[in-house]
């Protein structure tokens, strides 16, 4: 997933919620904000918001994809500033996946959505390298095991992410290879329960052998399949989106 | 609601032969990071050298495959054209035939898979003797490889040595280096009495007319020796300009493959005649077999697959369940976008193998061509609906883009998904939903509660 070229930058901004925020994770949206608040940003929420066609997408409905892509462009249509989503494969989907959805579409269509994917950012990836944030600051004693998503290789997230957990203080970051997969993959842990499991519990196992106090990642849905699996097998999961983290060190340090 | 092959492939694969794939294929993955460390540790130089080998396959094939029809003529190499596996697998049995020829030693070759030459050949009595270790163990035992390089990596030594002594090759000895030793002596006799030696080519040189064949057991070396004729057959995508461009390939193959920094033999056929011991008479078989098709698709970067078996290492899927579980040649991410494909008209037939992904995109990190696998893929599972094929347990997304379309539904939906917080859909154990959720627990639904938040804070 490679992020286009000259991005569109600013204060002025769009949140977009995602869908997985909007049904069950409120807590990491509302972070989210707190956070892009607290660094100057003016948020902007367009009520039409609903999903990025993630799921229809990596399902090959591409025609499905095509419809909730072209309905997010429009939703946040109002005005040209940048896009801010607090997932990094639902970031990924708009700037780099659209396109491959697009391919054949006439010019100005596709046009429409090359431009609409330089507006979008995944939250730290936004932070670091748009506004050029060096350090969310604040205290929080804690290990934190970090799961990069598969969809945030080649971005920016990773580095950015690793950048502002590690200028909190306090908190240690375990050392492990985090860029193997939970097996989530959306559809594919539907459609294949058994591989989608086997490759969650080995994922789950990795991380939790490194004792974290916090298991972070800048996307709701791996945390979402990882804690499933591992709470199915009796055992506790402290997942947490990097948002909330951000803010509760923050507010330790009186920051917030 | 079916289930999926290689799914349940997966749920009735034996723990140990798991452990022992995700094992090799681990180890594979390790190494070759190791290796590509240790030869480029300026960042940024390995992947600028897979850039490389990208651009290099993307000049002009037609054009260099003319260029080296006209070469290997020059150096008396006989070369012809199967535009599908048929006319393949007739051609080579056309010339073993006017040889008067019955033994057949070969070179490891994924192409004569691809074409399944060895039944066809035993089937009009003629005995071809695979001479790589790993193509002979699963030859013997008429498996077919799971892995395109290490094509029985699912089997351990102790069964391999049992299947040794059940065919008469050895008695039973499962020390490693005796497996060998074993093999070795089986061999030689294979290599004097054979008239014939059919391999592969990992290159086709187009500038000097000559075959590039990279193998680690020097087993290509010893079965030209004996044999009067030599047939190779390729694919065409297998041509490269010239060996300028080779020491690209030569540099990522070995690496990409197995952590090695070349091959241990690289050999360089350039026509009949030319070394002491080798073949009188040379053929090369240039195979379309689907592939001018994909070249004209918006799937023609596949084509430009070195067999390095890096993605398959590399892959979740493929390191749990084996190439088996493909029920294709080519297995793992390389696989689920070719095999379909190659199979033609039995698109359908494979239209669930694109599926067996989680799109982690870690195929596409090692791929010493840089092949977009994962666009590719998810491309292949466009091309599926398009096709009409069906596939066992898919996931239809109509009715839900019609609410992602329209915001009134999609926000009266949201908050009644809070709902299911207070009914026992945690027990449900049937279903689809059933299924995902007896290996997992959902997390407290609170749909609506941010947009909410955000009108008073946002
Ligand atoms: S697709 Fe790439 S990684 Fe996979 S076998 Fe081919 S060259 Fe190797």
């Amino acid at each position: 997933m490679t992020p286009p070229d000259n991005r569109i930058t600013g204060k002025k901004i769009n949140f977009m919620a995602t869908c997985l925020c909007d049904a069950i994770f409120a807590d990491a949206a509302e972070c989210s904000v707190q956070i892009l608040k607290k660094f100057g940003c003016d948020i902007i929420f367009p009520e039409g918001q609903t999903c990025c066609g993630q799921p229809a997408f990596n399902s090959g409905d591409f025609e499905s994809a095509r419809k909730v892509i072209m309905h997010t462009i429009d939703a946040f249509g109002g005005n040209d500033y940048p896009v801010v989503v607090p997932s990094g494969s639902c970031a990924a989907m708009l700037f780099d996946s659209a396109l491959i959805a697009f391919k054949d579409a006439d010019k100005p269509v596709f046009e429409k959505v090359a431009h609409f994917a330089r507006r979008v950012w995944e939250l730290n990836d936004f932070l670091v390298n748009a506004l050029g944030v060096e350090k969310i600051g604040g205290k929080l004693k804690a290990r934190i095991a970090v799961h990069n998503s598969c969809h945030t290789k080649n971005t920016g997230t990773p580095e950015a992410m690793k950048k502002l957990l590690e200028s909190i203080d306090g908190v240690e970051l375990a050392q492990y290879n985090a860029d193997g997969c939970c097996g989530f993959g959306g559809t594919f842990s539907v459609v294949f329960p058994q591989l989608s499991e086997e490759v969650g519990i080995k994922k789950v196992d990795n991380i939790l052998a490194c004792k974290p106090d916090i298991i972070t990642a800048a996307d709701t849905s791996c945390l979402l399949h990882q804690y499933g699996i591992a709470k199915r097998r009796g055992l506790e999961y402290p997942a947490k989106h990097v948002c909330q983290v951000y803010v509760e060190a923050m507010k330790n340090g009186g920051l917030l | 609601m079916s289930v999926q092959p290689i799914d349940q492939f997966c749920k009735e694969l034996k723990p140990e032969i798991k452990e022992a794939l995700t094992k090799a294929s681990i180890g594979s993955t390790v190494a070759r990071q190791q290796s590509l460390d240790q030869a480029y540790p300026e960042p940024g130089k390995a992947l600028h050298l897979r850039e490389l080998a990208n651009a290099i396959k993307s000049v002009n094939l037609a054009d260099n495959l003319e260029k080296a029809v006209s070469s290997l003529e020059r150096n008396n190499v006989k070369v012809l054209f199967a535009k599908d596996a048929d006319e393949a697998r007739k051609i080579i049995l056309d010339i073993i035939k006017k040889k008067n020829a019955k033994n057949v030693v070969k070179v490891k070759s994924m192409t004569t898979e691809e074409i399944e030459l060895n039944a066809f050949l035993g089937k009009h009595g003629i005995n071809a003797v695979e001479t790589d270790l790993g193509e002979l163990i699963i030859q013997i035992d008429h498996e077919r490889p799971s892995h395109i390089v290490k094509p029985a990596i699912h089997r351990k030594r102790d069964d391999i040595a049992a299947s040794f002594q059940k065919h008469g090759i050895a008695d039973y000895d499962e020390e490693p280096t005796h497996i060998t030793l074993n093999a070795r002596k089986y061999l030689r006799k294979k290599y004097f009495e054979a008239e014939v030696v059919i391999s592969g080519a990992n290159y086709v040189l187009a500038k000097e007319g000559a075959i590039v064949l990279a193998t680690n057991e020097g087993n290509a070396r010893f079965s030209m020796a004996g044999a009067k004729t030599h047939i190779a057959i390729a694919g065409f995508e297998k041509v490269i300009p010239s060996a300028r461009e080779l020491s690209v390939f030569l540099n990522l193959l070995g690496r990409s493959a197995t952590g090695q920094h070349t091959t241990v033999y690289t050999d360089f056929v350039a026509g009949p005649g030319k070394a002491k011991n080798s073949p009188e008479e040379m053929y090369l078989i240039f195979m379309d077999n689907g592939r001018s098709d994909i070249l004209a698709s918006r799937f023609a970067e596949i084509l430009k697959c070195l067999r390095c078996g890096a993605c398959m290492n590399r892959c979740p899927v493929f390191r749990l369940v084996g190439g088996h579980a493909y029920r294709a040649v080519y297995p793992g991410p390389l696989g689920i976008v070719l095999s379909p494909l190659l199979a033609g008209e039995e698109f359908c037939k494979y239209a669930d193998l694109p599926k067996a992904c989680s799109l982690c995109g870690g195929c596409a990190e090692v791929c010493p061509a840089k092949i977009p696998l994962p666009s590719l893929i998810v491309q292949m599972r466009d091309e599926a609906k398009r096709r009409h094929c069906k596939i066992p347990n898919d996931v239809g997304f109509k009715a839900w883009s019609f609410i992602a379309t329209t915001p009134r539904l999609w926000k009266f939906g949201i908050p009644f998904n809070r709902l299911a917080n207070y009914l026992p859909i945690d027990k449900l154990r049937f279903g689809t939903l059933g299924r995902w959720l007896k290996a997992r627990k959902l997390p407290k639904f609170k749909g609506g509660e941010f947009r909410k938040w955000f009108k008073k804070n946002g």
